[in-house]
C-alpha cells in the first residue's frame, strides 16, 4: 500500500501520539479548570505546557492567544462567523475551500474590497502556495495544507486569525486543532460558540479573558495531549521535515510532469499534486491506482470546487496525490509509474 | 403520483434504487451537479456527467428538470441545487474532518455500557439514595434542592464552601468540585449565589465505602 492522501490527514500519525492521548484517557483528570483538585492541576498544567510550546512553534508571543478548536474548519468558523456580518465584503487570496466558501455563502458575504481579507494559505488541490498579505486589513488565514510544513512566524506573518488542524502536517490527530489570533482580532472577534468555561461563571457573558472567551465547554483533553506528542517529534526535526516536503515537491513535480495524456495542474509548492487524466476519467484512474497498485490518493473535488473553477478542471475534478513526511522517494516513483501506464 | 425519492445516485444508493424499482415502487432520485461517485460504471449518477442517460443492470435513469406527473419506466433524475451544506444527515451538520479517535474510544465506552445498563441504572439509583440518606442530616450542612441523580450539592453553614472543598482534598484525598459549576442560573434558583455549593458526584466506579468515606469527612470538617 502507498498512502498518498497526507492532504486530507497524515499518516502514519508522529509516534507517540497514540501512546500519549491512550494515557490521558486511562490517568489524566476528565476535566480542568473546573475541580480544584490535584488531579486537575496537574491536567491543566500539562495543557498550558503544550499551549505555550505551540505558541513558541507558530510563533505567538503570548500563548493565551493560542485557542484549542475541533478542527480547521470550526476555526475558520469561528472567525468567519464571528467576524462577519451578512452582506460584508471581504477579498480572497488563494481559492477557498468550502470550510471558507460554505461560511461565506451562508453570509452572504461578496467578493470586493472590504475590511477583511481571506487567504488560503496552501491549496489543497494544486498544493499552490499564496502570501498572506501586510496592511490594515484583519486577514484570517486558512493554513490547513501549510502548518507543519512551511516555517509559520505568526505574530510577523500579516495574519490576525489562523486556523490550523492537529491532523495534517502537525501529524497528531483528528479532532484537535487551533486558531491562533492577534491582539486587535481577538479584540474584534465575537464568541460564536459560548458556554461553560469554569471562570467568570457569575456573568452571562462569556470570560473577557483569553483563551477562555473562545473555548466553551471540556476541552479534547486527549487530542491536545496527542497534539503535545506530535509537536515533541516534529519540532526538533522540523528543518529535516520542511526540507523533506521541499524535496518531495520537486520530486513530484518532476515525476509527474511529462507523462502522455496526464497534465499537472496548477504551480505546486507543498507536496500536493493534482493529476488531470486526459483520455480518461479522473475517478476512474483514481480507482485503478487503487484497485491494480495499491496507491491511495484522492479524487473528486476536494471539497474545493473554486480551486478546480480556477483550474479549469470543473466539475470533473481531478486525481490528488499528496506526500507526507513518511512517504519514500521509491513510493513516489512508483506512483509515477502506475500513472504511466494507466494513462497509455 | 407517490415518488420514493432517493437522494444520492451513486454506487451504493443505485443498489437502494434498483432495488425499489424492481419491486415495484416508482423511484425518484437527487444528485449533485457534479456527482462524486468513484465506480462511475455502476452508479445512475452518470446520467448527470452524459447529461442524458445512465443504465445499470436492468433500470435506466434519466436527467429531467422536473418530475414526471406519471409514472415513468426510467428513473427520473433531478439535480438538487448546492452551494450550501449537503441536504443530507448527517453531512449537513458534520463538516470537517471528525474526531476519529474520540469517535472509536465512544464506541469502546457502548461497547461497556450498552450490555450492564440496567446494572448502571440501578446502581446510579442506589448511590442517589445512599448519599441523600448520607449527607441529609450532617450539622452544619445543607443538602441543597432535591437531586434525583447522584450528584448532589452541599451547602457549609459556619464556613466557606470553597474552603471546605480544598479542606476535603487537603486532609481526606477527596476530590469535589466547588463554587458555580458554570450555573450560576441553578444557584439563583437554590438560593446559593454567589457563594456557590460543593458538588459531589458519583461514577458506577463510585464504592458505597467511599461515599462513606466522604460523608465521615464532610461530618467532621463541618464541626
Amino acid at each position: 500500500m502507498i498512502f498518498l492522501d497526507n492532504a486530507a490527514g497524515a499518516w502514519p500519525k508522529a509516534p507517540g501520539v497514540g501512546a500519549a492521548m491512550a494515557a490521558c484517557i486511562e490517568r489524566a483528570a476528565p476535566n480542568i479548570a473546573r475541580g480544584g483538585y490535584t488531579l486537575a492541576y496537574d491536567t491543566a498544567e500539562a495543557v498550558t505546557d503544550i499551549r505555550c510550546r505551540l505558541a513558541d512553534f507558530f510563533g505567538v508571543t503570548d500563548p493565551r492567544r493560542v485557542i484549542f478548536t475541533p478542527g480547521c474548519t470550526w476555526g475558520l468558523n469561528i472567525a468567519l462567523s464571528g467576524l462577519l456580518k451578512p452582506g460584508d465584503r471581504a477579498r480572497l487570496i488563494g481559492p477557498p475551500h468550502n470550510a471558507v466558501a460554505r461560511p461565506l455563502h451562508r453570509l452572504s458575504i461578496t467578493e470586493g474590497s472590504g475590511g477583511v481579507i481571506i487567504v488560503t494559505h496552501g491549496s489543497n488541490v494544486s498544493g499552490a502556495v499564496y502570501d498572506i498579505p501586510r496592511g490594515d486589513a484583519l486577514v484570517i488565514v486558512d493554513a490547513a495544507q501549510t502548518a507543519g510544513i512551511l516555517p509559520i512566524a505568526f505574530d510577523d506573518s500579516g495574519a490576525d486569525a489562523m486556523a490550523i488542524p492537529g491532523h495534517k502536517g502537525l501529524m497528531g490527530p483528528q479532532g484537535i486543532g487551533l486558531l491562533l489570533l492577534s491582539p486587535r482580532m481577538a479584540e474584534a472577534l465575537e464568541p460564536v460558540v459560548l458556554g461553560g468555561t469554569g471562570s467568570y461563571s457569575d456573568s452571562g457573558d462569556m470570560p473577557p479573558v483569553l483563551p477562555d472567551r473562545f473555548e466553551p465547554g471540556t476541552l479534547n483533553l486527549p487530542g491536545i495531549m496527542g497534539l503535545g506528542a506530535a509537536l515533541d517529534y516534529i519540532q526538533p526535526r522540523f528543518e529535516d521535515i520542511r526540507a523533506r516536503a521541499q524535496a518531495q515537491t520537486a520530486a513530484m513535480k518532476a515525476l509527474f510532469s511529462h507523462i502522455p495524456g496526464v497534465s499537472v495542474v496548477g504551480e505546486p509548492a507543498l507536496p500536493v499534486l493534482s493529476l488531470d487524466f486526459r483520455n480518461m476519467d479522473n475517478a476512474l484512474a483514481a480507482h485503478r491506482l487503487e484497485e491494480e497498485y495499491g496507491i491511495q490518493t484522492r479524487c473528486g473535488l476536494q471539497c474545493a470546487p473554486a480551486a478546480h473553477r480556477a483550474l479549469g478542471t470543473f466539475p470533473r475534478g481531478t486525481v490528488r496525490l499528496s506526500a507526507g513526511y513518511a512517504t519514500t522517494d521509491g513510493e513516489l516513483e512508483q506512483a509515477a509509474r502506475a500513472v504511466r501506464e494507466i494513462a497509455v | 403520483m407517490n415518488w420514493v425519492i432517493v437522494r444520492g445516485a451513486g454506487d451504493i444508493a443505485t443498489g437502494t434504487i434498483i432495488r425499489l424499482k424492481r419491486c415495484g415502487f416508482s423511484v425518484a432520485a437527487l444528485e449533485c451537479s457534479r456527482p462524486t461517485a468513484i465506480r462511475r460504471n455502476v452508479a445512475l449518477s452518470q446520467a448527470v456527467c452524459t447529461g442524458g442517460e445512465a443504465t445499470v443492470e436492468d433500470v435506466t435513469a434519466r436527467l429531467v428538470s422536473s418530475l414526471p406527473e406519471e409514472e415513468t419506466a426510467f428513473v427520473p433524475l433531478l439535480i438538487d441545487p448546492d452551494c450550501e451544506m449537503p441536504p443530507v444527515l448527517p453531512d449537513r451538520f458534520e463538516p470537517g474532518t471528525l474526531n476519529l479517535p474520540g469517535i472509536m474510544g465512544l464506541g469502546a465506552a457502548l461497547d461497556y455500557i450498552q450490555p450492564r445498563f440496567e446494572d448502571i441504572r440501578a446502581r446510579a439509583q442506589a448511590q442517589t439514595a445512599a448519599m441523600k440518606a448520607l449527607f441529609s442530616h450532617i450539622p452544619g450542612v445543607s443538602v441543597v434542592g432535591e437531586p434525583a441523580l447522584p450528584v448532589l450539592s452541599l451547602d457549609f453553614r459556619n464556613m466557606d464552601n470553597a474552603l471546605a472543598a480544598h479542606r476535603l482534598e487537603e486532609e481526606y484525598g477527596i476530590q469535589t468540585r466547588c463554587g458555580l459549576q458554570c450555573a450560576p442560573a441553578a444557584h439563583r434558583a437554590l438560593g446559593t449565589f454567589p457563594r456557590g455549593t460543593v458538588r459531589l458526584s458519583a461514577g458506577y466506579a463510585t464504592t458505597d465505602g467511599e461515599l462513606e468515606q466522604a460523608a465521615r469527612a464532610v461530618r467532621e470538617i463541618a464541626v
